[in-house]
């Protein structure tokens, strides 16, 4: 029997994004953020592109003057069949270490949809395996399935530091 | 390093180092002078995007580069932006992107609020030597050919279309040998289309000066042919335009003057009462 846990996040709101897939399959999908990772929400934004560069990774963005990746999250985890008419840039920072005092802070503006909504952490929820979901590993740093929808947090630090060849599912 | 060149490439934006480029033309230029030996040329775009885009008449601009074994490259890209000094700070293209970006375009920089990418031509040069199936490396005429095909269809659609940019003037192509290049510092747009602020200024402040000097007992008419030669020859627009710019200014003129006139009028009147 699986056992109920609470999301290993920090405690008070988080940020809940909509994952884009085909109606039929199956529960909704909804990336994890805690609060303080997000820098700031845009509508539009210039980006360069990148010669021989992946589908996912859109390009690069002068965020108030710092240079960023602009990564198609939804793309990058698999779920390619997205509808990208909507998107909304979400410009994010995650630490290269799991203790803040240590490593290097990175950012990266994600791709996503424009379904974004602040909630409490989910309790109840049981760990499930990235595989169930048809991720790579990696490239998470949990899912859980709750009572009606599943939840993925992203590592980004993983995702930031590692191109898709060294990590092809 | 000496300043940088940057170009447009399709949805690309890329900065040269200008000791690198040996020569930039525009295409017109580079048809006539090389047809007859049909070089290959890599078209930029389709090359750096991996598939074989269409040519569009956009694709005006040939800058030759060579790298430092003196091996010359001719590179198509869509127009010049512009020639910048060399930017104080550079950041490495983050380590997400594949190892070909990271070979061809290693630094990026910030450039008018954009981030541009800095092609390292050695690399470049030697990445598209070793490459197979790489697209966008094409014969001159084939090139050619692609463009009469793109302008047909064009054409089809619209038959009043104009290049989107003149790059730079037969009168000012560099030579071959050249150390660096006649790289325009902005872009500048197709002749006789838009006239610029100080063509505008010149104008108008000449219009003003014929009419104070005219007789104001008939109606005031100037026309472009009364402009001094020096002035005709710098304005660079159609004569329609400049003839516009005449008659409204020489309106504002007749209307300023009947103001004065009658303000004049009203205190001499009041001085007689």
């Amino acid at each position: 029997m699986n056992t109920k846990i609470k999301i290993p996040l920090h405690t008070g709101k988080i940020v809940s994004v909509r994952i884009r897939r085909k109606k039929d399959e199956g529960k909704e999908l909804y990336f994890l953020f805690t609060t303080p990772q997000i820098e700031e929400v845009l509508t539009d934004i210039a980006v360069t592109p990148v010669p021989f560069s992946p589908s996912f990774l859109t390009g690069l963005y002068n965020w108030r003057g710092k240079i960023v990746p602009v990564i198609n999250l939804e793309k990058r985890l698999g779920f390619s069949d997205t509808d990208e008419s909507s998107s909304r840039f979400l410009v994010i920072r995650t630490g290269t270490s799991t203790n803040s005092m240590d490593g290097e802070i990175l950012r990266c503006v994600l791709q996503i949809s424009d379904k974004i909504h602040t909630m409490e952490t989910p309790t109840s929820c049981t760990a499930i395996s990235a595989d169930q979901l048809g991720v790579n590993p990696p490239l998470l740093r949990g899912a859980y399935q709750g009572e009606q929808d599943s939840y993925l947090i992203p590592d980004l630090a993983y995702i930031l530091q590692n191109q898709q060849s060294t990590n092809t599912f | 390093m000496n300043k940088i060149c940057v170009i447009e490439v399709g949805e690309f934006l890329l900065g040269i180092d200008t000791s690198s480029i040996v020569s930039i033309r525009d295409m017109d230029t580079f048809i006539s002078d090389k047809q007859e030996d049909n070089p290959s040329l890599f078209h930029l775009a389709s090359f750096l995007s991996k598939q074989s885009l269409p040519i569009p008449e956009g694709d005006k601009v040939v800058i030759e580069v060579k790298n430092d074994k003196e091996i010359f490259t001719i590179l198509v890209a869509n127009r010049v932006i512009g020639k910048i000094e060399t930017p104080s700070h550079f950041e490495p293209l983050p380590l997400l992107y594949p190892d070909l970006a990271s070979k061809c375009c290693p630094h990026v920089f910030l450039h008018d609020e954009q981030v541009v990418l800095l092609l390292d031509v050695v690399e470049f040069i030697a990445t598209a030597e070793n490459m197979e199936n790489a697209h966008g490396i094409l014969s001159l005429n084939d090139f050619v050919a692609g463009i009469t095909e793109t302008e047909q269809e064009s054409k089809a659609d619209s038959d009043k279309r104009q290049p989107d940019i003149t790059v730079s003037s037969p009168e000012n192509k560099p030579s071959a040998d050249l150390q660096g290049a006649n790289i325009p510092e902005t872009k500048t747009d197709p002749p006789k289309t838009k006239m610029d602020e100080t063509q505008f200024n010149k104008i108008v402040i000449w219009t003003i000066d014929t009419f104070i000097h005219c007789d104001k007992s008939e109606p005031v008419v100037v026309t472009m042919d009364m402009m001094p030669p020096e002035l005709i020859q710098q304005q660079g627009s159609n004569d329609e335009r400049v003839q516009i710019v005449i008659d409204e200014t020489i309106t504002n003129c007749v209307k300023l003057n009947k103001k004065i006139l009658h303000l004049l009028r009203t205190q001499a009147t009041d001085m007689g009462s």
